[in-house]
Parts: structure tokens; C-alpha cells; sequence
């Protein structure tokens, strides 16, 4: 890269890689280290990548001009490969919450937008460089807006459903399409875009993400406290008591008397698991540093292993209800065992 | 007197006494009393009867400011319930934690 092109990719590029430090470091919770968000970066520059192959063969099977082509066909090819970095995020709950989804989406889409730039700053050298550094940013912004959009809406929709199939990501997906194609519709309108892209997207995106951190701290707050009283009634043996231990008790007719144990067990492990994690995010929250995990936590979450086999798929369903295991719950065992 | 209602003081001994529930709505009285002492020290919580996620906070935050002077917090004759919670979250091995009659 030779030092024009270079100075051009900065410019179009420098505002939204501070965009997404500015999210990084709005994370109270320091969910995704810079590392992973690097990570991300070059999984969505690999989409680029391989976007650039499908579009070239792609177009040349269309009938219609470029100008059709981009509003119409690219937007589906690129938010779909945008789509396959964020499956593997979430189907292995690497994120599970939208703050740290909308950094990881942001992530892809900057790592997306270095690539499509370099290509378009190489194919076009002699453009102005104001139409160029305009172009690039808008394009930057555009493709982390769309890949945080598609990302916050997935997560939370998995969220509820935890366990739900790829079609979950349909919606978030189509938004992001629509917002994709009505960006490059408008590319024919320059002010229009540059003031809808650069101004209007990054002020949303900041936003929800900040709501977002509001509704994680709720949850934080409202699960401990249940999570205590759970371990509480356990404890105290008043559990089988409660409505959730009468609903434990109800499976019996389904369940041997040692699974039945087993689930009772795992449902305390569970609590004090989760529990830590909430410990962690607390720690993070306040700016203190973490212990590494002792010894007894790491047998916990041997045990909990052991556990989830020895109930099997069919008993971990009919846990469900009881364990509360919706997304966040899945994931926060997560922070433990990175 | 009504053991549901907070209350925090400084006990006789300059320690402070943290007497009820601890949780949201008394959380921001609690920490701007520990912020007005210059460095407390030991925390009496033998009339703490339950914390939730946000005294949990209140801890914390404490901590982190004293620590900063190379101080730390002595929690004094906690609960059992009380102690699992700490326990439970791993702040047992962020405060040194002490249970009844220590």
C-alpha cells in the first residue's frame, strides 16, 4: 500500500475505528477484551473478502445496470456474510447480551468496511480525496450501523429463546438489508446519506447501546437477588415447598428418584455459578480487578458438566422452566470458563 | 426496634455498624455515609439481616476507594446468610470476611 492510499484509508477509516473504541470503552461490564473485538474486526474483513467474490460472480449473472445491482442484489450478499460471523458469535455464545453484541456487529462491520474501502480507494485512485474520505466514512458507518442493528436485534431475540433455530436471525437480518439498500438508494443523494449515515446512525446505535447497559444492570440486579433466594430455599430445604420445587416434585412420574436428586443439585449449581459470574460483572463494574478462578469454582463447573450428562437432553428440557435459562443465563456461565 | 429498616452509624468503637436490609433504595445513603468517613476500616454487619446486588455495589465501591490508600475492608460478625451471598458472588476473596462473634 503506498503512502496516498494509505493517508486516504486513514481519513475514511480513523472516525469509525474511534466509534468503536468509544463503544469498547463505554462497556462498563468489559464484556468483549480488545482482543476478541480485533478478532471480530478481521472475521468481518474475511466477509469482505468473500463478498467480493459473490458479488463479482453474482453480477455477472444480472440483467440490470451497477446502480440496480447495489440497491437491489449486494445488499443481500453482504449482510448475509456479515450474518455468518455473527451465527458463530451467538450460536456459541460468544455474546449473548446486546451491548456486547452491538460491539461485536460494529466489529464486523468495521473489519467489513476496511476492505470494501482499500478495494474502492485502489479501483478509483484518481477520485477527489474529499469524495473519497466521505464515501469511506459513510461506508464505514454504514456497514458497522447495519451489522450492530442486525446484531442487538438477533441477541435479544435469542435472548427469550435461547435454543430457537437460525431463523430467529431473519428479522435483524432483514433490517439490516433495509438499511443497506436504502443507503445505497440514497447514495445518488450524497448530503442525504453522509447526514443520515454519519450523524443520525452512530447517535442510535449509541443509544440503545447505553439503554442496553441499563437493562443488563437491572438484570444483574433483579437475578442476583432471586438467584439468592433460590439458593436460600435449597439450603434451608424449604425449596421443595415452593412452587418451583412443586414443580420439580411433578416430574417425578417422568423421572427416576436419583435424577430427580441430580436436578436438584444442578439447579443449586447452577445458582452459585451463576451467582460468581454476577460477581465478576459486578467487579468489572466497579473497576476492580478479578481473581482468578479458584479451584472450587473450576470443579463446579466440572461438576456441572457431569451433571447436564448424567440428566440428559430430555430431563434439561423439563429443567428449563425452573433454571430460568434464557440467553443472558446461558451466557453469563460463559465469563467463567473464559 | 424494626430490624427491616436500614440503618448505618459509627459504633463505639469507631467501627461502622450496618443494621437492616441493604438494598437498592438504601444503597445511595449507605455509600455517601462510607464516603464521608476518611477511611473505613471495619464494617460491623452482625444486625445485617440481607444485601442485595446493589449493597454488594456499595462494598465495592468502598473497597476500591480505600484500597487505592493500600487500606481494605474488614467485614465483622456477618451472618451465615449474609456470608453465603459474599461467598456466593467470590467477594470472599476480595474483603477479609469474618462471621458472628469474631
Amino acid at each position: 500500500m503506498d503512502g496516498r492510499l494509505l493517508m486516504r484509508t486513514s481519513f475514511a477509516l480513523v472516525p469509525v475505528l474511534l466509534f468503536l473504541a468509544v463503544l469498547v470503552r463505554a462497556d462498563s461490564y468489559k464484556l468483549l477484551p480488545l482482543r476478541t473485538v480485533l478478532s471480530i474486526a478481521a472475521a468481518g474483513a474475511l466477509a469482505a473478502g468473500a463478498s467480493y467474490v459473490a458479488n463479482v460472480l453474482a453480477f455477472t449473472h444480472f440483467a440490470g445496470d451497477f446502480a440496480a445491482y447495489s440497491r437491489y442484489v449486494s445488499p443481500w450478499i453482504e449482510e448475509s456474510l456479515k450474518a455468518v460471523v455473527l451465527v458463530f458469535l451467538i450460536r456459541g455464545r460468544r455474546v449473548g447480551l446486546p451491548v456486547d453484541a452491538g460491539i461485536a456487529g460494529f466489529a464486523i462491520g468495521t473489519g467489513f468496511a476496511l476492505i470494501e474501502n482499500i478495494y474502492y480507494l485502489m479501483s478509483r485512485p484518481d477520485t477527489a480525496l474529499y469524495v473519497q474520505v466521505i464515501r469511506g466514512f459513510d461506508t464505514a458507518i454504514m456497514h458497522g450501523g447495519t451489522a450492530t442493528v442486525m446484531a442487538m436485534i438477533s441477541v435479544t431475540l435469542y435472548e427469550r429463546r435461547p435454543n430457537a433455530g437460525l431463523y430467529l436471525l431473519l428479522p435483524g437480518f432483514m433490517v439490516a438489508v433495509a438499511l443497506h439498500a436504502g443507503f445505497n438508494q440514497l447514495l445518488v443523494r450524497p448530503a442525504l446519506a453522509t447526514f443520515a449515515t454519519v450523524l443520525v446512525l452512530p447517535l442510535v446505535i449509541y443509544l440503545v447501546f447505553k439503554h442496553s447497559e441499563q437493562v443488563l444492570r437491572d438484570w444483574l440486579d433483579s437475578d442476583l437477588d432471586s438467584k439468592v433466594r433460590l439458593l436460600e430455599s435449597i439450603n434451608s430445604g424449604t425449596f421443595l415447598d415452593s412452587s418451583s420445587g412443586r414443580m420439580l416434585r411433578s416430574l417425578s412420574d417422568r423421572f427416576h428418584g436419583e435424577d430427580l436428586a441430580d436436578m436438584l443439585c444442578l439447579l443449586r449449581l447452577h445458582g452459585e455459578l451463576a451467582l460468581r459470574a454476577k460477581g465478576i460483572l459486578l467487579l468489572r463494574e466497579s473497576g476492580m480487578e478479578e481473581p482468578p478462578l479458584d479451584e472450587e469454582m473450576q470443579d463446579k463447573l466440572a461438576e456441572l458438566t457431569h451433571l447436564e450428562r448424567a440428566i440428559g437432553r430430555t430431563g434439561m428440557l423439563a429443567l428449563r422452566p425452573l433454571m430460568m435459562a434464557t440467553g443472558k443465563d446461558m451466557w453469563q456461565l460463559k465469563l467463567l470458563k473464559s | 426496634m424494626n430490624r427491616q429498616v436500614f440503618e448505618i452509624r459509627l459504633g463505639t468503637a469507631g467501627e461502622v455498624v450496618m443494621v437492616g436490609r441493604l438494598d437498592a433504595t438504601q444503597c445511595e445513603a449507605a455509600l455517601r455515609f462510607l464516603n464521608g468517613l476518611a477511611e473505613p476500616r471495619v464494617v460491623d454487619l452482625a444486625g445485617l439481616e440481607y444485601i442485595a446486588s446493589a449493597g454488594l455495589r456499595v462494598f465495592l465501591m468502598t473497597q476500591k476507594r480505600i484500597k487505592a490508600a493500600g487500606a481494605g475492608l474488614k467485614l465483622i460478625n456477618v451472618a451465615p446468610q449474609v456470608r453465603d451471598i459474599f461467598r456466593y458472588a467470590g467477594f470472599d476473596r476480595i474483603f477479609d470476611i469474618s462471621g458472628g462473634g469474631a
